[in-house]
């Protein structure tokens, strides 16, 4: 019995045999024990060198090759402000929130039990009003009396506060997330 | 969602240029397996890396796309790695006795032993061992066969070798492969299929 050749081995193993070839040898491979061990060696070979790890180049590849070929540009003032807008908006809502609850007197949120976010809003609010107090005892000394603050009442400032954080997240998320991405 | 390298080229070409990374990192790992397994030095393999990526680059507004970004750039590396080797005095392209017709040749074949647990770490271990000990003509092209799963064509792109030497060489190394798993398994050469 003639045996498959490495070559047809090869061929088998790849699939690059025609149609014909490939009947004959595979009824070859059924009558032959020995040709059959060839081509699961071989198949098992193939897979096993496929599959073995590939080599992976050190962690900074990716850097060194984007410093060698992306020239760094310095950033212009207008991309730093962009790249910040999510935290200068933050710090603006904030600064309303204290503004607003600065400007106005404590009074009663209600007769009912206060809440735990009432409460601290409360806390919040007479905090900042305590700054408040001391910056317009200090304006006075210096410039006279300050003009009337309107009565508000402190639940607004719930609301206000509210609405801050959720324009903050929307501003952030819609807007200046997608203007970052533009890089100035 | 994976971009593809032609969505990745385009980005580039339209000004993105970090978008480059995004290459890199699809094609490092291939890539640096071929260097190493021509190479045979970590530190010259990152450096031939590093250096055909940086090429590619610069060459990426001629890429005429007539082959795929991958045969293009391992054209780029294996030329990189033929001139590192070439600067150490290594030969890449030997003259192979025995002719370019695969038929021709006839090398010894070892008896596969009956019992080989295919699955086994031991025998994925001897593989791996035996591929990195293919002689340097050999390994390039049976890396960029089995690793790169490239074709004859694509091989003769990137080697720039004629398709009866990719051939051959693929052949031959496919043998010297076999005949070294079989010899680790401790089998004793017996005569040709």
């Amino acid at each position: 019995m003639n045996h498959l050749t490495t070559s047809e081995v090869f061929q088998l193993v790849d699939e690059r045999l025609a149609n014909g070839d490939r009947a004959k040898i595979v009824a070859h491979l059924e009558a032959c024990p020995r040709c059959r061990q060839e081509v699961e060696f071989q198949r098992r070979l193939s897979r096993a060198v496929r599959s073995a790890p590939l080599v992976r180049p050190s962690v900074g590849l990716r850097d060194r090759v984007l410093n060698a070929v992306v020239p760094q540009r310095k950033k212009s003032l207008l991309s730093g402000i962009v790249n910040n807008l999510g935290s200068i908006l933050g710090m603006a809502m904030v600064l309303t929130v204290v503004w607003y609850a600065a400007t106005t007197t404590d009074s009663s949120v209600g007769s009912a039990k206060p809440s735990v976010l009432s409460e601290a809003v409360k806390t919040y609010v007479a905090f900042y009003a305590s700054a408040r107090d001391f910056v317009v005892k200090k304006q006075t000394q210096f410039a006279g009396e300050p003009s009337k603050q309107t009565q508000r009442g402190n639940e607004d400032v719930i609301y206000l506060t509210i609405a801050s954080i959720v324009i903050l997240v929307a501003v952030d998320r819609f807007i200046v997330r997608r203007l970052v991405k533009i890089r100035l | 969602m994976h971009k593809n390298d032609s969505a990745i080229i385009q980005e580039i070409l339209s000004g993105n240029k970090r978008a480059f990374g995004d290459l890199v990192d699809r094609h490092k790992e291939k890539a640096m397996t071929l260097a190493m397994r021509m190479l045979r030095n970590r530190e010259d393999a990152e450096e031939a890396l590093q250096d055909a990526f940086v090429r590619a680059f610069n060459a990426l507004p001629r890429f005429e796309r007539k082959s795929s970004f991958s045969t293009w750039f391992y054209r780029i590396i294996y030329n990189v790695c033929a001139t590192q080797l070439s600067r150490r005095g290594e030969e890449l392209h030997i003259t192979i006795d025995g002719g370019e017709d695969e038929e021709a040749i006839s090398l010894p074949s070892s008896e596969i032993p009956p019992d080989i647990r295919y699955e086994s770490v031991e025998f994925e271990q001897i593989v791996l061992r035996e591929i990195e000990k293919l002689p340097l003509p050999y390994s390039a092209v049976c890396t960029l066969f089995f690793v790169q799963d490239m074709s004859y064509d694509q091989i003769v792109e990137v080697t720039g070798l004629p398709l009866g030497t990719v051939k051959v060489r693929l052949f031959r190394g496919r043998i010297l492969l076999r005949e070294g798993v079989v010899k680790q398994l401790g089998v004793t050469k017996v005569d040709v299929l």
